[in-house]
């Protein structure tokens, strides 16, 4: 070490220059910092989730569709002039925007009447004549009641529908969604009505909005309050500058390399930079608090950061590895996300070791032997005596204090709920959040569904049997899940122009097959140029697409529904069935990504316990080692179980930070007490600790606490979770680390030494 | 004295264009198409993904004085199987056209409405305005320039005549904002047109990919039509006419009424 020491002074200088230099030219890659918010990335390319829901996107034209509501809530709800006109001139503005290939709205739907033989589909309302009469038939057909108007014909949707191709397209998604506001705007100051705007399309624009609203502001924020925090601390300007340099320069290579590597963030992602930074901050702060412990006690500067290095490589390095190796079993994920911020937090715990050791110990190498020391403003424990003294006499009761409370806190795990929701993900008062729970209060389920009913036959969708099947499992659809409000597919026309062209049949559906391939003929051949059926029906006529609006419900609800669905088509027809759509693959998406995060952390664990059995070569040392660290986990998880939240992606990355840093703290204190305990008895060597160490645990938690108070504010409701959960964790370990870690040491230190 | 006989001249040269335009589509519309023919008609409807859907009809069409009338029977699907189509195109104004559809699984007749032009025509890209002629008191035409297409078989001169709606309504009830028509100089037939649509911005092309001369008459007997939206292709259809027969002395005024669709030919 003393080499490594005279080697750093000779070259300081230049190693300072050399890293600023690496850093800054890396740093140019980050002006093509990009976004992405498209279901792709989390999938495994080979995913046969994601292959059938292409498949479908392609032969039934996607999914991708806004929603656009409002309510007139004058005695003859929309159907008056006003409200009208407003349908009218909407769907004509949102045909016209880029990207748009379908509007569909209460005006506009294709009203099929027939007298005296004249067979007509046309427009149902091109004009404001006998308005009430449309009401009237509008409140009675089924293929728009509770989907384009309400039951009490107060509320109407429109729907837009982007073109399969850019759908998929999240700057198309941001760009139509943008436009759509733009041009409501208009027509709230206009009309004074209140619009409400849903739909997945919607939710995939605001999730990238939020996320570059979150890098943009929540950051740099982030950055200023450390920054703030430290100088209050230290009230010096190597104080700021240490932390910072090794913080920053981590921050800036792992983003321009991941940059550079082609990646884009994303809603997962734009938290790395703020992950990376707690990190890099825990080794610069030991080091740097070690610093000021021996200059305060030794003679030369030099001296000073020998001492400290010397006394805190070891564990500042076992603390890079573990939570190197870690992240990196995120890393072999096959879900773009999730292995990206395994490898960016592996190489952030690397690099940050690294500059801990070069720039950070260079720099202080440049203060002159007579540089004053600030006294810290905060209580200095750097000179406490007495509690190690306090730990050894409690011992007992220390532990058995925490057992109790643990015990209680651990029973919230029964009522933990893993679960999630990507509408809930969003607060109360942002736009898709208001627009959902507004449709779903007037008017219908916010969610779709797309049920992909294949009946394996060429022309068989066409057969009566298969469609009173479809009519079936329709009615035991609604019978077992509440929460659908609407559904429809083309057995839905075929049964209107049965009730049109064939008034005196008592037929639901036409017994000939021949009738139902006419009826879909004549219907063809009557939509205006530009509307089809295409989007109903595969071109085989073997396949029918049902789409279900249902209200939003849980992941895990979602999955039961999907299952339901495609058992009961499996178990009790000939034919088979596929549920589709983004609200789907959502669903599996998430189930996916908590599993992994959950699988990872479980390995996580096992990595270090195995780590640290090497080392310790001691049963019940390692168990000590883990208990601390895992504790917060559950405590933090029983907590949320009795308050109710459920965890969601957010909460499970909080785990795996808080393992990664929670761990860091413990390792110190064993390095430092085992080094103490060969010399000094337990009460000395944990006043030792104290004095030594603790308050480099205690500023690294306050300031990760800060950081990530930060984003409690996002409109993203996981970061809020996360940080929250992450803040609470933190301290619980910090607590566990200097209390119930020493309380525990005593006891076995006195069954050692009896 | 020179600026005056330069400005007549140009005048003069601007009516004639003027006139000329209007009077090429009138060519188009008075030319020879051939009367009492017999056709058989296959149409392919081609989704955005590639599948192929395929309609085979035999097409009756007979022409009395300027009107024109067809009678069209579906021959597959065989779930559509004498599913039959008769049309009036009226030439007079006043007059609406007609259409009218027998469904054999109902057993009955029902008329459409031709009011609205707009629709498509047997669930293609055609649409019904597309498949009749238009009355071109209604349009506006110019000629836009002169220009040459290129084909396999040779090269076309044309002109590129742009048609205009006159008012609104007329734009509402044919579902376009404009057209251009590429007019062959040879026989007043139209190759090649675009058709900007009132609907979302969308534009169909329409391309004769084949032309057969049959007893004297010219006639395309391939033609596609294309929706796309930007570069993106929604939708495409492929008319082909085979078997061609013209001055057919079995085809006669009587057939083409309600009664035929209804019991065959």
């Amino acid at each position: 070490m003393k080499q490594y020491i005279n080697l750093l002074n000779r070259y300081k200088y230049l190693i300072i220059v050399f890293f600023t230099i690496i850093v800054a030219t890396l740093s140019i890659s980050l002006k093509n910092i990009a976004f992405e918010g498209s279901y792709k990335i989390w999938f495994d390319k080979d995913s046969k989730i994601l292959k059938d829901y292409e498949d479908f996107r392609l032969n039934f034209s996607g999914d991708d569709i806004f929603y656009i509501a409002f309510e007139d809530n004058s005695k003859d709800g929309v159907f008056n002039k006003k409200a009208i006109n407003t349908i009218m001139e909407l769907t004509y503005e949102f045909e016209d925007i880029d990207g748009v290939e379908d509007v569909n709205s209460l005006t506009n739907y294709p009203y099929m009447s027939d007298s005296d033989d004249n067979f007509k589909v046309e427009d149902f309302i091109e004009d404001f004549d006998n308005l009430k009469q449309k009401r009237k038939i509008a409140l009675q057909d089924k293929l728009i009641l509770n989907q384009l108007i309400s039951r009490d014909g107060k509320t109407t949707a429109i729907s837009v529908k982007l073109s399969e191709e850019l759908g998929s397209n999240e700057e198309v998604n941001i760009y139509v969604y943008k436009k759509i506001l733009q041009i409501l705007n208009t027509y709230e100051e206009k009309t004074a009505y209140k619009f409400y705007l849903s739909g997945t399309p919607a939710v995939t624009a605001s999730l990238v909005i939020v996320s570059q609203n979150d890098a943009m502001i929540l950051m740099p924020l982030a950055v200023v309050i450390v920054t703030l925090l430290l100088f209050i601390l230290f009230r010096s300007f190597i104080g700021v500058l240490i932390p910072s340099v090794v913080i920053v320069f981590t921050f800036l290579s792992v983003l321009s390399i991941q940059i550079l590597l082609g990646y884009k963030l994303n809603n997962f992602t734009v938290n790395i930079p703020s992950f990376v930074s707690s990190i890099a901050i825990a080794d610069a702060m030991h080091l740097y608090l070690a610093w000021i412990y021996y200059k305060t006690r030794s003679s030369t500067n030099k001296e000073a950061v020998y001492l400290a290095m010397k006394n805190n490589i070891l564990p500042i390095a076992l603390t890079s590895i573990t939570t190197a190796i870690g992240f990196a079993t995120l890393g072999f994920s096959s879900i773009e996300p999730i292995s990206t911020l395994g490898v960016a937090i592996t190489s952030a715990a690397l690099l940050a070791f690294i500059f801990s050791i070069t720039i950070a110990p260079s720099i202080l190498l440049i203060l002159k032997d007579n540089y004053k020391i600030k006294k810290i403003n905060f209580f200095d424990i750097s000179n406490i005596k007495g509690y190690g003294k306090f730990i050894s006499n409690n011992d007992k009761k220390i532990v058995y204090s925490f057992l109790i409370v643990f015990i209680v806190l651990a029973y919230g795990l029964t009522y933990t709920k893993i679960d999630s929701n990507s509408i809930k993900y969003f607060k109360d008062d942002t736009v898709v959040r208001q627009g959902s729970n507004f449709i779903e209060d007037k008017l219908t389920g916010a969610m779709v569904y797309e049920v992909i009913i294949n009946t394996k036959v060429k022309d068989a969708i066409k057969d009566k049997e298969f469609l009173s099947t479809v009519v079936k499992f329709e009615k035991e659809l609604y019978k077992n899940f509440k929460n659908v409000r609407f559904t429809s597919s083309i057995k839905d026309i075929i049964i209107k122009e049965q009730e049109v062209l064939n008034p005196n049949s008592s037929e639901l559906l036409p017994k000939d097959k021949n009738l139902i391939a006419q009826y879909i003929l004549l219907y063809n051949m009557n939509l205006p140029q530009g509307k089809s059926i295409n989007d109903k029906i595969d071109s085989d006529y073997s396949k029918l697409r049902l789409t279900i609006n249902s209200n939003i419900q849980d992941t895990s609800k979602d999955l039961a529904m999907i299952d339901w669905i495609n058992n009961w088509w499996k178990i009790n027809t000939k034919y088979s069935s596929s549920v589709q759509g983004q609200t789907t693959i959502f669903a599996y998406m998430q189930k996916s990504v908590s599993d992994t995060l959950i699988t990872s952390i479980s390995l996580t664990i096992l990595i270090v316990i195995i780590l640290m059995l090497a080392i310790f070569k001691d049963l019940s040392y390692t168990f000590l080692f883990m208990f601390p660290n895992i504790a917060p986990i559950v405590l933090v998880a029983g907590v949320m179980g009795y308050i109710g939240i459920t965890i969601d992606i957010g909460v499970a990355i909080s785990a795996a930070v808080i393992l990664g840093i929670a761990v860091d703290d413990t390792i110190h204190f064993f390095s430092k007490y085992f080094k103490a305990i060969k010399e000094q008895n337990f009460e000395k060597s944990i006043d030792y600790i104290i004095n030594s160490s603790a308050s480099a645990m205690i500023l690294t938690t306050l300031i990760l606490s800060a950081t990530f108070s930060v984003f409690a504010t996002s409109s993203f409701i996981p970061n809020i979770n996360f940080a929250i959960v992450t803040i609470v964790a933190l301290n619980m370990a910090l607590i566990l680390d200097l209390v119930l870690l020493p309380a525990l040491l005593s006891i076995k230190y006195k069954k050692q030494n009896i | 004295m020179i600026k005056k006989l330069l400005l007549t001249i140009g005048l003069s040269t601007t009516l004639l264009m003027a006139q000329t335009a209007r009077d090429i589509m009138q060519k188009v519309i008075d030319r020879d198409d051939g009367d009492k023919i017999i056709t058989n008609m296959q149409m392919q409807l081609i989704d955005k993904a590639g599948h192929k859907r395929v309609r085979d009809m035999k097409t009756y069409s007979i022409d009395i004085g300027k009107d024109e009338k067809k009678l069209i029977f579906f021959l597959s699907p065989s779930d559509v199987k004498n599913t039959a189509f008769l049309t009036y195109d009226y030439n007079d104004d006043e007059k609406d056209d007609d259409q009218w559809l027998y469904l054999p699984a109902l057993n009955k007749t029902k008329r459409i409405p031709a009011s609205d032009k707009d629709s498509s025509f047997m669930g293609s890209d055609f649409s019904y305005f597309d498949m009749t002629k238009p009355n071109l008191n209604d349009f506006n035409f110019k000629i836009i320039k002169e220009a040459i297409v290129k084909r396999k078989w040779g090269n076309e001169d044309v002109w590129l005549i742009e048609i205009l709606p006159k008012t609104k309504a007329i734009s509402e009830e044919t579902g376009y904002l404009k057209s251009v028509a590429y007019v062959k100089k040879e026989n007043y037939m139209i190759t090649r047109a675009k058709y900007y649509l009132r609907k979302a911005k969308r534009v169909k092309y329409m391309d004769v990919k084949k032309f057969q001369k049959i007893d004297g008459i010219d006639v395309a007997t391939i033609t596609t039509m294309t929706t796309k939206k930007g570069k993106r292709t929604l939708h495409k259809t492929v008319l082909i006419q085979s078997d061609v027969k013209m001055n057919q002395k079995s085809v006669t005024e009587d057939m083409f009424t309600t009664r035929t669709i209804e019991k065959g030919i």
